[in-house]
């Protein structure tokens, strides 16, 4: 199991500070930055899982995010309890997933991304213009309430959990058969294949792992979030974040998406003056990264070690 | 007879990451010679003719063209100045026809297409029968004839050609070497690869024996016997 | 209901819109095919022209035709620098960072064009852009008539210099081996550049007339690249006939569902057209190239 490190106690002392920080009352603006800090690191240390580690550059993630809102909204209306309903959208993104696999996964590399972004815009669109009822239109498009009031506290330390069992999972991932299968994929499906690597298998699997956790994460945000609207759950922002947080930390490794979504966070707040002017200057830090230092800031610390 | 040399390659090493490909390689082949390149698998063969057009970079040593040094040329310059391939396996454009591929071979060297067109065509009849199919439509044979054509274009003095015979029927390789010899008769320098040594030894008329990298034997093909190639290839006998 | 006449107004529109969403889709065949990049800011660029056609046109009183004169000159030069310094680099880094890169620069587009021109849709209007003819119960917007004859006249030219330059030839040449491309002195590095080059020249010129055509807004970009990718699965790359097919089922998938079903619906099922497409061509796709 887990060995007694000096790194490992490090990294339950942090875990343990972080379980204790709502009681030190710093204040809801911290919580809610720490709050924000481990949605976006589960949703790009899932992104990386994908891209980085399996070759699939997905760019239509929104389409998990949303589909798993307005599960929650849906069943949140029906009333059903608050837990349960994170745990039923997870599933209901992952579903999808599994659902679009079949098609998706046959496709190389590049109609990969195309399909996925197809479909995510395709969902935008549907919900821009899908009006069922007469509540749904007050929000624009089908837009819906959420109908729970969870406290911020109890969100934070949700979030947290999912956190850590995302981390628990990718480092089984990785050091597993699987993880082996998939970065084999990666750099050469042929060869994997003809080792016996059942890369559609491979695949399917990652992928509908990946939507699962995108779903909860995304559920638990919309949680706090208050309403779902399709503009902002299957917006192009939410994949700005994880290839932004994932480039800078370093795509394909494990220690990058913890940087990445921690610099992202401090970003956002830093520009959320600028709003025009925000997704231009992220546009153009992925590209000096991808074109100055490919392997971001991990690239840069394993090569000084 | 002092003829000229026309390509000489000098201590030419070339490495394939940490593989060493070839050792210390140098040979020379005069002007108007016919010499044969032979070896087993793997011996390195494609690796010298795709280092002499540049299509692989070598780590060290010098290769001189007609006297002047070519090695750190780029390909197209080395084709300008009158070197072209065959290489192995053709390497056609598959989807473009074969007038275009043929039109592709004077791509650095556009002055003399038509005058080149008329020569493949002439050497070659059948490619100006087909000459608007697609280049993945034809025949093993044709397609070979079609590569040596695509490499004719662009007028070359020093012709490589690797892999002559791969895999095609013997009366195909009677008319490419018909070709080759005339090529060679008009003036064209010749380098090839033949997988049949035997063959090779026939035709050219001085022969290096590449193995493992390395040269192990340079004659002229009147004191190389078969028998002696093939022990050499089997490994019962050392030079 | 819809009425007869706009339902058969609403097909004739969209084979006469299908030239132009050919040409958009065959300047996305060509970098596709070359290069083996998909340029995600392709829709992008073309808004680009349409939003300095209208600055031109509003600012200085140029005729956005008119200004075609310098933004060909200029879109080619954007896209040969672009592949050179930019793509090129990306390319050696990983074959999949040539799409983050070009997701990047759209991102950017969109939001630069959100940040000088405001969110208001926008169109270009001339005195030619608002005729209309007329065929008995149907009206037929004279802009759609020149868009289509437009199309099929850069069409013709692309045609002509893919099949007949040594330059178009080597840039057919060198998507099908780069290798053989290489052995017979091709400049592969510039032979990318210079289709980057020429398909940002056909998004100008598709732009331009686009922009006649329709009303575009910051977002629009998206719906082009999604009309592109349509074209680009339906009709193959590089294959005239094809991209025409392609182009003109997504004009009537565009027209017929704003008719039926109200513009809202347009880009869902362009959508739905790409994933029919996509799953026809993945088998072929996977074990062909």
């Amino acid at each position: 199991m887990i060995g007694i490190t000096p790194r490992n106690a490090m990294l339950a002392i942090l875990l343990a500070l972080l379980v204790i920080f709502p009681l030190l009352n710093v204040g809801t603006y911290w919580l809610f930055i720490l709050f924000l800090y481990f949605i976006y690191f589960v949703l790009t240390s899932m992104w990386n899982l994908l891209a980085g580690y399996s070759g699939l550059v997905s760019l239509g993630q929104p389409s998990f995010i949303g589909i798993a809102a307005y599960t929650l909204g849906v069943l949140l209306m029906a009333g059903l309890p608050p837990y349960l309903c994170i745990i039923i959208s997870g599933v209901t993104a992952a579903a999808f997933c599994f659902l679009i696999s079949f098609p998706l996964l046959r496709m190389r590399g590049i109609f990969f991304a195309i399909g996925t972004l197809t479909i995510s815009e395709a969902l935008r669109v549907f919900f821009t213009n899908f009006k069922p009822t007469e509540e749904t239109a007050i929000w624009g498009g089908a837009g819906i309430p959420i109908l729970a009031r969870v406290s911020l506290t109890e969100l934070y330390y949700i979030a947290l959990f999912i956190c850590v069992i995302s981390i628990f999972l990718l480092r089984y991932i990785l050091n597993s058969k699987f993880g082996l299968g998939l970065m084999a994929i990666r750099d050469n499906e042929t060869a994997a294949y003809s080792c016996g690597v059942n890369s559609f298998k491979c695949k399917l699997y990652v992928f509908v792992i990946v939507s699962f956790f995108t779903g909860i994460i995304a559920s638990i945000f919309y949680l706090f979030q208050g309403h779902v609207e399709p503009f902002s759950v299957f917006g192009i922002s939410w994949t700005m974040i994880m290839l932004i947080a994932a480039v800078i930390g370093g795509i394909g490794t494990f220690e990058g998406p913890f940087i990445g979504a921690a610099i992202v966070v401090f970003l956002h707040q830093m520009l959320a003056k600028f709003a025009g002017l925000s997704l231009i200057i992220e546009g153009i830090i992925i590209l000096v990264i991808i074109l100055i230092a490919p392997k971001g800031i991990m690239g840069v610390i394993k090569r000084k070690a | 007879m002092a003829s000229e040399i026309m390509l000489e390659l000098n201590g030419i090493n070339v490495y394939y990451g940490k593989m060493r490909a070839l050792w210390n390689i140098s040979l020379n082949v005069k002007e108007g010679e016919m010499v044969a390149l032979i070896g087993p698998n793997g011996a390195g063969k494609t690796t010298l003719l795709n280092t002499i057009i540049g299509a692989v970079q070598h780590s060290s040593g010098l290769i001189k063209f007609q006297g002047k040094r070519i090695d750190n040329l780029e390909t197209y310059k080395r084709i300008k100045l009158g070197i072209s391939l065959v290489p192995e396996g053709r390497l056609l454009f598959p989807e473009l026809t074969v007038i275009e591929n043929l039109i592709m071979g004077s791509y650095v060297k556009r002055g003399d297409k038509n005058r080149m067109l008329n020569l493949v065509f002439s050497l070659f009849p059948i490619l100006e029968k087909r000459k608007n199919q697609i280049a993945s439509t034809l025949s093993g044979g044709e397609q070979q004839m079609l590569a040596i054509g695509r490499a004719l274009m662009s007028n070359p003095r020093l012709l490589l050609i690797d892999e002559i015979s791969l895999g095609l029927a013997p009366k195909v390789v009677d008319i490419l070497y018909k070709v080759i010899r005339e090529l060679n008769s008009s003036g064209t320098t010749i380098l090839f690869v033949d997988q049949d040594a035997g063959r090779a030894i026939e035709e050219a008329e001085r022969a290096y024996i590449l193995e493992a990298g390395r040269i192990v034997l340079e004659n002229s093909t009147n004191n190389l016997s078969k028998d002696l190639i093939l022990k050499k290839y089997f490994g019962t006998e050392e030079f | 209901m819809v009425p007869f006449e706009v339902l058969v107004g609403s097909i004739i529109l969209g084979i006469l819109l299908g030239g132009l969403y050919a040409v958009i889709g065959l300047g996305l065949s060509l970098t596709f095919g070359v290069m083996k990049i998909v340029n995600l800011a392709h829709g992008d660029f073309l808004v680009l022209n349409c939003y300095l056609a209208y600055s031109c046109m509003s600012i200085l009183g140029i005729d956005p035709v008119i200004s075609l004169l310098f933004l060909v000159p200029a879109m080619f030069a954007i896209g040969f620098v672009l592949q050179k310094f930019m793509l090129e680099r990306s390319l050696r880094i990983d074959p999949n960072a040539p799409l983050l890169v070009t997701f990047s620069i759209s991102i950017i587009l969109q939001n630069l064009f959100l940040l000088i021109w405001t969110p208001y849709s926008r169109g270009l209007i001339t005195s030619y852009s608002l005729i209309s003819l007329k065929f008995e119960p149907i009206r037929i917007p004279l802009i759609y008539l020149i868009d289509l004859i437009v199309a099929l006249i850069i069409v013709f030219a692309l045609r002509a210099f893919l099949k007949r330059t040594y330059l178009g030839i080597a840039i057919r040449a060198s998507s099908q081996s780069w290798k053989a491309a290489h052995l017979v002195g091709i400049d592969t590095l510039k032979v990318r550049a210079f289709a980057l080059g020429l398909a940002l020249i056909l998004s100008a010129l598709s732009g331009v007339f686009i922009g006649l055509t329709l009303p575009f807004t910051p977002t629009s970009g998206v719906n082009y690249l999604l009309i592109a990718f349509g074209v680009l699965m339906i009709g193959g790359v590089g294959s005239m006939i094809g991209s025409i097919v392609g182009g003109v089922i997504m004009g009537l998938t565009q027209t017929l569902s704003g008719v039926l079903l109200g513009a809202g619906w347009q880009i869902f099922f362009s959508c739905i057209v790409i994933i029919i497409a996509l799953l026809i061509r993945s088998e072929r796709i996977v074990k062909g190239r």
